[in-house]
């Protein structure tokens, strides 16, 4: 082995404990300001807690900020957790079937929908903004949940995913199959999904986080306050016109806001790093 | 039970005809073995056989059902595969009942022919495991499980010994003629390797080129090879095949040698006379300081029990030498150094005859 | 043997295989093909201010657009960003990667902490931030205050776009730190040992070994990197900057949004759309020229 010794190792621990605070830092100084109320905040924020995080903390999920409307945001909270299963469910749902029609079966077009579907591999919604919004618009999609998920679960990353690892699959495995006597949905269900198990887990934990992290569209396509996501709500905080920000209180929704991301990628770590890893390469 | 009939069945892959005209029959409850070099056709055949292939012409029976556009599972067949194909994520024995589920055999008939089968296969104590955690001999068990539990009409097998080592896969062999002889159902099995397909068939059919060669016992195929080709494919080292001439029921070597151990009479061909090809297998000459036969020793590889000794005719040019070379099976402890000069008798009765045009046998 | 993997063919086959990909397919289209092909027609068409009819201008909206100094200054400034989030969020990720591959004791704990930021929306990342530098509240903003440099973002062009930059590096962090991690990993250890014993100093293992057995995963972050600025960053300009002051900070897809949802100018908006696409598809097309060429090494 190539080993550091004493101050070789003393050097890397401090540059990654250098990292390590510039990572933490704004979450700290985040949680210490919604330990205070309003009033402490103003000219330098503390750097020590005070003793209104509970009370914060509540108050911007039962009430929300009055100032933004005053909608709670456990129900912001509910329309991003819904938003975010939804696409993370229903890009694998669409995927893994797409996947399987082109990688199992043999028919005329087969090379066309794939050639359809790959074309828009990695062209995010932002670009094609304007346009997409007026059809959301025309379906009525605006401020429903089906305008939040729908337009954003087309993905050919996760189709091409499954496919990468359906061809891994052995052939043997679905002639076997067949002379056991399994048509296609039989092996599809029997061996394809148990099969595909854990990077179903993995893609899972990564779209669940993309989908709770979109901002642009839920911008977009609602206008009522109680269809907003708490990663696009916040901003509506920031930007009070005429009236100066309650940071204690937009603090404690921006770490409410980042709380289920965070507990999916720590507490599913190395499945959320496969998940990330692969779905890439 | 059945047996499997294949009538005028041709196979075209991209215009490249891989099976031509193939006519068989395997009886009812025999071992039936396909053999030929890599790109023969008789993978292709036997997954016609199975239907995981369409043939483009012709009729497959088994039994005396037509199963030509039959889906495999109506087949009744069943198969074992090269790499065993058993599912990753089920355990022995859901891997082994499978079959019977897809087909609505009740839990309790499966577990049933599951018990048996294990049994038979000595799979007792493993049919909680994952195929992850078994050995390749294990695995190879599995496979046959899956298979045998079905009670089909027919097994097909498909190279299921080559990805074994040595030593296991003579053991399997010797277990899958012991099941054989159990269960008597009609086998179709393909292999590359010819001992395989001498110690397990009980009929050879020996495919080049997408048809067939040779189809007989192990005997007819070894001791009266139909052609040049199958008579240097099944043997091991490869029938000594050189030129000669029959005259007046005699056989010259090129050189003019008359050989005084085979004899036109033995072989039937007393009425021919002109070019041949003689075939001799390493075991039939015989060393023998009277013989007439005068060669001179290249390479002599020991193997304990006998040594073989690549010889070439003491009149051929030592550069060219692997155009006429002769491979001689001697005793263990017969042991000529390279460069000797020996000779060599060919034993009595035991030359074959083929065609130098047709490269057929003459009878 | 066949030339193709075995599967299910033929007209009795034909039903499921339409069910399954019908979903992504009538998904695509709608929201991607027809809205693409959209922003298309749109972008060579020029609308009445009342949006009652329409008329074909060729390409002159994209002249309009190139020769619009406001629409070079978007460009050149969201250049800027770009390169200076890239190299600024590469740089740490790549030190920290390095560092990370030769701990033994704690490299979980540190791992942990810097996926955080993953977690963390672009927006809110901008929030956090923006808290930091807020000239009333901010702990940083103070704390430069107090070493006598002037910091007010809300006034200051470059400095609103410094906090960008800070805001968005610090977001994606964590994916580069991952990607070059496993680069890294998947290094033999062997190489790098023969280094050494060719008495190659740390420095030169990583220069003349290291970085170049890197270079896969770097380009790949590149690439996507340079996505993430010029879209995925949209969250961040939005909720911190809303563009200003005075447009200092408006980014291309920023005016995307600006010009087609609040100055609602379809045409305009159209044409910016398509160069976006355009650019996308450039760096579409890089990526896989690359990852066929690292296939056929």
């Amino acid at each position: 082995m190539v080993e550091k010794k004493g101050l070789g190792r003393a050097l890397s621990h401090a540059v990654l404990l250098f990292g390590a605070a510039i990572v933490l830092f704004p979450l700290y100084v985040a949680l210490v300001a919604t330990s205070h109320s309003y009033d402490v905040l103003i000219g330098t924020t503390p750097l020590w807690f005070g003793q209104e995080l509970i009370k914060n903390f509540t108050t911007v999920l039962t009430q929300g900020l009055k100032a933004a409307g005053g909608i709670p945001v456990w129900v912001m909270m509910g329309n991003s957790l819904i938003m975010a299963l939804g696409i993370a469910l229903g890009k694998i749902a669409i995927s893994i079937t797409a996947a399987y029609a082109i990688v199992f079966f043999r028919f005329r077009g087969r090379e066309l929908c794939f050639v359809l579907i790959f074309i828009t591999l990695m062209m995010p919604v932002e670009v094609r903004i304007v346009p997409t919004f007026q059809v959301a618009a025309n379906l009525n999609f605006i401020d429903s949940y089906a305008g939040l998920i729908l337009p954003l679960i087309a993905s050919a990353t996760a189709t091409f995913l499954y496919r990468q690892m359906f061809m891994t699959i052995p052939q043997e495995l679905l002639e076997a199959a067949r002379i056991d006597g399994a048509g296609p949905w039989r092996f599809f269900v029997d061996v394809v999904l148990p099969l595909s198990r854990t990077n179903t887990a993995a893609l899972f934990v990564v779209l669940f986080i993309y989908g709770w992290n979109q901002y642009l569209w839920p911008l977009l396509v609602t206008n009522q306050e109680s269809m907003y996501t708490v990663v696009m709500g916040i901003q509506r905080m920031v930007n009070i016109p005429d009236a100066v920000p309650e940071w204690n209180l937009i603090m404690a929704v921006a770490l409410l806001g980042m709380l289920p991301p965070l507990l999916v990628v720590l507490g599913m770590q190395k499945l959320f790093v496969r998940g990330l890893v692969e779905t890439e390469k | 039970m059945a047996n499997v009939r294949l009538i005028n069945i041709d196979k075209t892959f991209n215009k490249n005809k891989v099976l031509s005209g193939l006519n068989l029959e395997v009886p009812d409850g025999s071992f039936m073995v396909m053999v030929g070099p890599s790109g023969c056709g008789k993978s292709t055949a036997l997954r016609c056989i199975a239907g995981l292939e369409e043939v483009t012409s012709g009729t497959i029976m088994i039994g005396d059902k037509d199963v030509t556009h039959m889906e495999p599972k109506d087949r009744n067949i069943a198969m074992v595969f090269q790499n065993y194909a058993l599912y990753p994520h089920m355990n022995v024995y859901d891997n082994i009942t499978y079959g019977l589920k897809v087909r609505g055999i009740p839990a309790d008939e499966r577990k049933r022919r599951a018990l048996e089968a294990a049994k038979l296969l000595g799979l007792d104590g493993l049919l909680e495991r994952m195929p992850r955690q078994l050995s390749g001999g294990q695995r190879q068990r599995v496979a046959m499980g899956r298979a045998i539990v079905r009670e089909p009409s027919v097994f097909l097998f498909d190279e299921p010994l080559s990805n074994l080592d040595a030593n296991l896969r003579n053991q399997m062999r010797i277990e899958l003629r012991r099941l054989h002889q159990r269960l008597a159902t009609t086998s179709i099995y393909v292999t590359h390797d010819q001992v395989e397909a001498m110690t397990l068939a009980e009929k050879i059919l020996v495919l080049r080129a997408g048809h067939i060669e040779q189809y007989g016992t192990p005997d007819d195929v070894y001791l009266r090879p139909a052609s040049v080709f199958v008579a240097q494919f099944m043997g091991s080292p490869s029938m000594n095949i050189v030129r000669a001439k029959a005259e007046g029921g005699n056989i010259f070597l090129p050189d003019g040698t008359k050989l005084s151990g085979v004899q036109a009479a033995d072989i039937n061909i007393s009425g021919r006379s002109g070019d041949i090809l003689l075939g001799l297998r390493s075991e039939d000459l015989i060393f023998d300081p009277e013989g007439d036969i005068h060669v001179t020793v290249d390479i002599v590889e020991a193997l304990g029990s006998d040594t073989l000794a690549y010889c070439r005719p003491l009149s051929a040019n030592p550069e060219k030498q692997e155009s006429s070379s002769v491979i001689v099976r001697l005793q263990g402890s017969q042991r000529p150094a390279s460069g000797d000069v020996i000779r060599l008798t060919a034993r009595k009765g035991h030359g074959h005859v083929f065609d130098t045009e047709t490269q057929l046998r003459c009878l | 043997m066949q030339d193709e993997r075995y599967a299910f063919r033929g007209k009795k086959h034909l039903l499921l295989p339409i069910l399954f990909l019908l979903p992504q397919l009538v998904i695509t289209v709608v929201f991607f093909f027809y809205p693409a092909g959209e922003a298309l027609l749109g972008s060579v068409y020029m609308e009445d201010s009342f949006g009652l009819s329409r008329e074909f201008v060729g390409l002159d909206n994209f002249v309009v657009l190139f020769s619009d100094p406001s629409y070079l200054e978007t460009l050149y400034l969201t250049f800027i960003f770009s390169i200076a989030t890239i190299t600024l969020t590469m740089t740490v990720s790549l030190l920290m990667a390095v560092v990370a591959d030769q701990v033994h004791i704690g490299g979980t704990l540190y791992k942990s902490m810097l996926i955080i930021p993953y977690a963390v929306a672009p927006p809110l990342a901008g929030v956090l931030w923006l808290f930091l530098f807020n000239p009333s509240v901010g702990v940083l903003s103070s704390l430069l205050d107090s070493l006598g440099y002037t910091w007010n973002y809300k006034l200051n062009g470059n400095q609103a776009l410094l906090l960008l930059i800070i805001s968005a590096s610090w977001k994606q962090i964590s994916y580069n730190f991952l990607f070059f991690l496993a680069g890294l990993q998947a290094i033999p250890r062997s190489l790098i040992e023969a280094a050494a014993i060719d008495g190659a100093s740390p420095w030169q293992r990583f220069r003349n070994i290291i970085f170049p057995l890197l270079s896969p995963t770097t380009f790949f972050l590149l690439v996507v990197n340079t996505i993430y600025t010029l879209f995925e960053t949209f969250g961040i300009v939005h909720a911190v900057t809303q563009g200003g002051p005075s447009r200092a900070t408006e980014t291309l897809i920023y005016k995307v949004f600006n010009d087609g949802f609040i100055g609602l100018d379809f045409g305009g908006s159209s044409a910016q759309s398509v160069v976006l696409m355009f650019i996308v598809m450039i760096l579409t097309f890089l990526q896989f020229r690359y990852v066929e060429r690292k296939v056929n090494y």
